[in-house]
C-alpha cells in the first residue's frame, strides 16, 4: 500500500505522462492508473477530478466535450505544451530523487529513452 | 426492483446540493459512474452492487465538494467568477432576503413603517416646494417682467408697498424707451348677474389693454390685442363663464355689474389661470372702464400718493431691472418731485424680478399670499431629519440584530460564502427593504396629499407626469438610502468568523455600541428639538389668536358701501334700522376695518413750542361712537361722542404713540393742540391708548381718528347670535330696504384679522405635525432598539436577580442605559434650539416668552417617552426567571 503523501505528490505527474501519450477522459485515466499500478495505486475516483481541474487553471491540460459512439457527451483532456514542459520538471524532480535513492540503497536502475 | 437511472438522478442531486459543483462538473462524474457502472456490470456484477460500489468508488460528497472548493477558493480570478456565477442566484438571494425578513417580522415591520412614513414626508414636502418653486414660471416672458415697488419716506420711518401711483405706466413707456410694455392691475369687487345668476365676486382685476404683451393667460376666446381696449369690456375665466352663462357663448353679451350700474360687455374667454400664479382672478376689466373716475379726483399733489395699482414693465432684451431702477430716480425728478416736496414724502422706486414676487415679497398691499423663503428652508431641514431619523433607526436596528444573524453568517462562510458576497447580500437586503418602503411611502403620500393641501393651503396635484420627471431622482433616493442605512451593518456583519461564532462565544465590538450610542443620541437630540419646536410654534399661534389687541373684536360683521353718497348722507338712519334687529348689539361706521392697514395722511401740528410742524400719520376715518363700540381705553382728554355734535368737524383722536411722536411729554400735553389732517383744520381732543391696528408683527404706529362723513364706508356691527346665517340673512333683508341698489357686501372682522397670520399659521401648524410624525418614527425606532438592549441585558439582570435585587433596581439599571443618553442629548439640543426658536419668533414683537420651562417639558417629554417605549421590554427582563437566563449561557 502506497501511502497518502506519496499518492498525492505523484498525481499530477502522473496524470501529466498519461495525457501525454494521448488525450484521455476521466474514466479512462482512473483505468490506466490501477493498470499500471497493479492496483497498488488506491484512487478515490472523485479524487481525480479536482485535480484535473487544478491542472487545466494551472495551463497544463485543455478539455474538450466530445460524443462518444455511444452517444454520450465525455470530457476529454489533452496536455499543452506548457504542461509537456512541467512534466520534464516534474520527472528530473522525481528522478533526481530516486538518485539519491539508488545510491544510498544501492540499487540499479535504467531509465528508458525518451 | 433496482432502478438504475432513478439511482442515479439520487445521487446527483446529493451532489448538487453542495455549493462548489458547477454544471459541468456533475455532469463529467456523471459519466466517470455510468463508465464505471457499466465496467462492472461488464464484469458480471448486478447493476444495484455495481452502482453502489461505483459510489464508493468515486468517494463521499462532502469529500468531493470540499477538494473541488478548495480548489476553486484560492485564486482572485475565480472568486470573481464566481460572483458572475451568483448572478443567476440574485433570485435565491432575493427568496433569502425575503425569508429572512419574515423571520424578523416585527423588526422588518418596524423599519419598513419608520422609513416608509419618513419617505412619505420627504415627498410631500418635496412636492410643496416644488410647487413654491413653480409660481409664474409658465409665462414666457418671465426673465424680463418686473414688478414696480415703492419705497415711501415720511418723517421718521419709511414704508415699503407692493403698489405704485396710478400714472406711473402710463408715463413709463414713453420716458425710459426700453420699457416694452407697462401694465397697471387694480383690484375690485363686484356684484356681478346675468339673468338670474347672481355672485359677489371678490378680486376681479382691472388692467391695461396691454396685460397680454406681457402674461401668457391664454385667451381660448377672443383677441388677445384687442380684448381689453375698450371700456367696459370684461374677459372671463372659463369656470367663471360656465357658472354665468352654462354652455352659452358668452361672447359678445353683457354682464351686469350692479353696484356700480354698469354693464360689462364680454370679449374673451380665458383658461383658468394656474394656481402657481402671484396673483389670480376669474375676471379681468379694462383698465378704460375706470379713467373717466380718475380724471374725477381733486387735483392736487395727493393723487400721486393715492396707492391702488400694481405696475408690471416689460423689458427689453438686455435692460435689466437695476439699470430700470437707475432710470425710475430720473423718472420720478420729473414726474413727482412737486408732489413730494408739497406732502413730504419721498418715492423710492425698485423692480422686483417676476420670480422672487410669489417667493419673498411681503411688502405691504401685496396682491396676493407670498410665499416664504424661510419656511422652505424649514420643511426641507424638517423633512432631511425625519429621513435622517429613520435611517439611523435601521442602522441601529440592524447592527444590534446582527448578533442574532451572526450564526447564520457564521454557517454560510463554512460552505464557502465569501466577505464580499455576504456583505453585497445584507447590503441588498437594506436596499430591498428601502425600495419597498419607498413604494409605500409613495403610496402613503399618495393618500394624505389631499389632507397635506388643507394643512398648507395648496392644491397639489399629485401628477403621475412628475414621475416621469423625477422617477430617476426618486429611485436614486431609495438606493442611496438603502445603502447609507445598510453600509455599516453589512461591513459588520459580514466581518464575523465562523468559528467563534459558531461557537457561542461573541463579543460585540466596542465600536460598535459606540456608534450606536452616539446615533440614539442624535436622535434624542432631534427629538427634543423639534419637541421644543412644537410647543413653542403652538403657544405662539395660541398666543397671536388670543393677543388682546386693545379692542374688543368678537362678532363684528362688516358691510361696505364703498363710500356711497347716498348712504352716506343718512348713514345715521341706517344705524338705527340696524340696530332695531334683536341679535344687533352696536353699529358704528368707519373709512376702513380694523384688520385693514389705515389711511396715511399728512399732518400739520401744534408742537410744545407753539411753532407749526408736518408729519404724516395714519389715520382712521371714524364715527363719533367708534371708540365706545370698539372699548378703546381714553388715557387724555375725551372720546369722539354725540352729545358734542361739534365733533364731527375737526375733533382729532391721537394715540399714545403719536404723543410720542410729536414731541407732547404727556398725553394730557396733547389735549387742545391745533391739528390738521387731510383738509381738515381742528384740535387734539382726547388721546387714546395704544391698540394695534396695523398687522400685529409691528410695534403699534402713531394714529389719528377723525370724523369726516364723506369718507366713511363701512358699517360695524356688532352682533351676538347663536345662528350666523340667519342673522346674515335677516341683515340682508334689512339692507334690502334701504338701500335696494347697493350690494349687502359682508365680512366677518375675525376672518380679516385672522388672515393676516395665514402664512406663519400655515408655516406653524405644517412644522407642527411633521415634528410629531419625526417623534414618533424616533420611538418606533427606540422601540426596537430597546428590545435589543433588553437582549443583551438579560445575563446582566439574572445576575442582578439572583445577587438580590429587586424588580425596581433591574428596571432602574436597565433604564439607566438610556436615561443617560436622554440627558447628553438634552444639554446638547437646548443651545441649538433656543437659537432656532429666538430665530422664528422674530417675526413677531408680540410673542411669547421663551421659558426654561419649555425646554424642561420637552426633556421631560422625552423621558417620558422613552419610558413608556422600553417600559415593557426592562419590565419583562425584570420579571424573567434567572436561573433560565444563566442555563442558556
Amino acid at each position: 500500500m502506497i501511502g497518502k503523501a506519496l499518492v498525492a505528490a505523484s498525481t499530477k505527474p502522473l496524470i501529466l505522462s498519461i495525457l501525454e501519450f494521448r488525450e484521455s477522459y476521466g474514466y479512462q485515466i482512473i483505468q490506466r492508473v490501477k493498470e499500471l499500478s497493479g492496483e497498488q495505486l488506491q484512487w478515490a475516483d472523485g479524487m481525480l477530478y479536482p485535480v484535473l481541474h487544478r491542472l487545466e487553471k494551472d495551463g497544463f491540460i485543455t478539455s474538450s466535450w466530445q460524443i462518444s459512439e455511444s452517444g454520450r457527451k465525455r470530457k476529454y483532456y489533452a496536455i499543452t505544451d506548457q504542461g509537456v514542459t512541467e512534466l520534464q520538471n516534474e520527472k528530473q524532480q522525481w528522478l533526481d530523487v530516486n538518485s539519491i535513492f539508488a545510491q544510498l540503497w544501492g540499487l540499479k536502475l535504467t531509465v528508458p529513452n525518451q | 426492483m433496482f432502478d438504475l437511472e432513478k439511482a442515479i438522478k439520487t445521487w446527483i442531486s446529493s451532489l448538487r446540493k453542495h455549493k462548489g459543483f458547477e454544471e459541468g462538473h456533475i455532469e463529467e462524474l456523471e459519466n466517470h459512474l455510468r463508465d464505471d457502472i457499466e465496467h462492472r456490470v461488464e464484469k458480471g456484477a448486478a447493476e444495484e452492487d455495481a452502482f453502489n460500489s461505483a459510489v464508493i468508488e468515486i468517494g463521499e460528497s462532502n469529500q468531493l465538494g470540499e477538494e473541488l472548493y478548495k480548489n476553486s477558493k484560492k485564486s482572485d480570478v475565480s472568486v470573481f467568477k464566481n460572483l458572475l456565477f451568483d448572478l443567476p442566484l440574485l433570485p435565491s438571494y432575493l427568496k433569502i432576503s425575503l425569508r429572512s425578513l419574515y423571520r424578523q417580522k416585527g423588526y422588518a415591520f418596524i423599519n419598513i413603517c419608520g422609513l416608509a412614513l419618513s419617505m412619505a414626508a420627504c415627498l410631500l414636502i418635496f412636492l410643496y416646494i416644488n410647487d413654491e418653486l413653480s409660481y409664474d414660471q409658465y409665462h414666457t416672458k418671465k426673465d424680463r417682467i418686473y414688478r414696480i415697488a415703492s419705497d415711501i419716506e415720511i418723517p421718521d420711518q419709511t414704508l415699503m408697498f407692493a403698489l405704485t401711483p396710478p400714472y406711473m405706466a402710463p408715463l413709463l413707456p414713453e420716458d425710459i424707451s426700453q420699457v416694452e410694455h407697462a401694465v397697471r392691475i387694480s383690484k375690485l369687487n363686484a356684484l356681478l348677474s346675468y339673468r338670474e345668476q347672481r355672485f359677489q365676486e371678490e378680486g376681479l382685476l382691472y388692467a391695461d389693454k396691454n396685460l397680454f404683451e406681457v402674461f401668457d393667460f391664454e385667451l381660448l376666446k377672443g383677441n388677445p390685442d384687442q380684448a381689453l381696449i375698450n371700456p367696459n369690456s370684461i374677459v372671463l375665466s372659463e369656470s367663471a363663464a360656465r357658472k354665468y352663462f352654462g354652455e352659452e357663448d358668452p361672447m359678445g353679451k353683457s354682464i351686469l355689474d350692479m353696484g356700480r350700474e354698469q354693464e360689462y360687455t364680454i370679449t374673451g374667454v380665458m383658461k383658468n389661470i394656474p394656481s402657481n400664479s402671484h396673483f389670480s382672478t376669474d375676471f379681468f376689466i379694462s383698465f378704460s372702464t375706470f379713467e373717466p373716475i380718475m380724471t374725477q379726483w381733486d387735483p392736487g399733489p395727493w393723487n400721486w400718493f393715492r396707492l391702488g395699482y400694481y405696475t408690471y414693465v416689460l423689458l427689453q432684451e438686455g435692460y435689466t431691472g437695476a439699470e430700470l431702477e437707475k432710470d425710475l430716480v430720473a423718472f420720478t425728478e420729473r414726474h413727482i418731485s412737486g408732489a413730494e416736496e408739497e406732502m413730504n414724502q419721498y418715492y423710492t422706486f425698485y423692480a422686483q424680478p417676476l420670480k422672487t414676487i410669489h417667493f419673498d415679497s411681503h411688502l405691504e398691499g401685496e396682491i396676493g399670499d407670498n410665499g416664504n423663503i424661510t419656511s422652505i428652508y424649514i420643511f426641507s431641514v424638517i423633512s432631511l431629519l425625519i429621513l435622517l431619523i429613520a435611517l439611523i433607526n435601521f442602522t441601529n436596528l440592524a447592527t444590534a440584530r446582527s448578533m442574532k444573524r451572526a450564526k447564520e453568517v457564521g454557517l454560510r462562510k463554512t460552505v464557502g460564502a465569501l466577505r464580499r458576497q455576504l456583505a453585497l447580500q445584507f447590503l441588498g437586503e437594506s436596499i430591498f427593504i428601502s425600495m419597498l418602503s419607498l413604494g409605500i411611502g409613495v403610496l402613503i403620500a399618495y393618500l394624505m396629499l389631499p389632507l397635506f393641501n388643507s394643512l398648507a393651503d395648496k392644491s397639489i396635484t399629485f401628477n403621475w407626469v412628475l414621475f416621469q420627471d423625477y422617477g430617476l431622482l426618486l429611485l436614486s433616493f431609495g438606493l442611496i438610502a438603502g445603502v447609507l442605512a445598510g453600509i455599516y451593518p453589512a461591513f459588520i456583519m459580514s466581518r464575523f468568523e465562523p468559528v467563534t461564532v459558531l461557537k457561542g462565544v461573541f463579543i460585540s465590538t466596542n465600536q460598535g455600541n459606540l456608534l450606536r450610542k452616539i446615533l440614539v443620541t442624535f436622535q434624542y437630540t432631534v427629538s427634543i428639538i423639534l419637541i421644543v419646536g412644537t410647543i413653542v410654534i403652538y403657544n405662539q399661534l395660541n398666543y397671536m389668536s388670543n393677543y388682546d389687541l386693545g379692542f374688543s373684536k368678537e362678532e363684528v360683521i362688516l358691510i361696505n358701501f364703498r363710500g356711497d353718497e347716498g348712504i352716506q348722507r343718512n348713514y345715521r338712519t341706517f344705524k338705527d334700522e340696524l340696530l332695531k334687529h334683536s341679535d344687533v348689539i352696536d353699529v358704528t361706521t368707519s373709512n376702513r376695518d380694523l384688520s385693514m392697514s389705515a389711511s396715511n395722511w399728512a399732518v400739520s401740528y401744534e408742537t410744545m413750542e407753539g411753532e407749526n410742524q408736518r408729519a404724516a400719520i395714519s389715520a382712521y376715518v371714524i364715527d363719533l361712537d367708534f371708540t365706545d363700540m370698539y372699548d378703546i381705553p381714553v388715557i387724555a382728554g375725551r372720546s369722539l361722542s354725540y352729545d358734542f355734535p361739534g365733533d364731527t368737524l375737526g375733533a382729532f383722536i391721537v394715540n399714545r404713540s403719536t404723543v410720542e411722536l410729536l414731541g407732547y411729554p404727556s398725553p394730557e400735553d396733547a389735549i387742545d393742540k391745533n391739528f390738521m389732517q387731510n383738509g381738515i383744520r381742528g384740535r387734539i381732543i382726547g388721546v387714546v391708548e395704544n391698540f394695534n391696528f396695523e398687522p400685529l408683527r409691528e410695534e403699534i404706529e402713531p394714529l389719528s381718528m377723525f370724523f369726516q362723513s364723506n369718507n366713511l364706508s363701512l358699517f360695524n356691527i356688532r352682533v351676538a347670535s347663536d345662528d350666523y346665517s340667519r342673522t346674515l340673512a335677516e341683515l340682508e333683508a334689512i339692507w334690502e330696504t334701504l338701500a335696494p341698489h347697493r350690494p349687502f357686501e359682508y365680512s366677518f372682522l375675525n376672518e380679516g384679522l385672522d388672515q393676516r397670520y395665514k402664512q406663519e399659521t400655515k408655516a406653524g401648524e405644517i412644522t407642527y405635525y411633521f415634528s410629531i410624525l419625526a417623534v414618533l418614527i424616533a420611538c418606533l425606532g427606540l422601540f426596537g432598539l430597546a428590545a435589543f438592549v433588553a437582549g443583551q441585558f438579560k445575563k446582566e439582570a439574572g445576575i442582578r436577580k439572583i445577587l438580590g435585587a429587586s424588580v425596581n433596581q433591574i428596571v432602574t439599571a436597565f433604564s439607566k442605559n438610556f436615561i443617560a443618553l436622554n440627558i447628553i442629548a438634552f444639554v446638547i439640543s437646548i443651545p441649538v434650539s433656543w437659537f432656532a426658536m429666538e430665530q422664528w419668533l422674530q417675526n413677531f414683537p408680540y410673542r411669547t416668552e421663551l421659558n426654561l420651562w419649555v425646554f424642561i417639558l420637552a426633556g421631560a417629554l422625552t423621558v417620558f417617552f422613552t419610558a413608556v417605549t422600553i417600559a415593557y421590554q426592562s419590565v419583562k427582563t425584570a420579571t424573567m426567571n434567572p436561573v433560565s437566563i444563566l442555563r442558556n449561557e
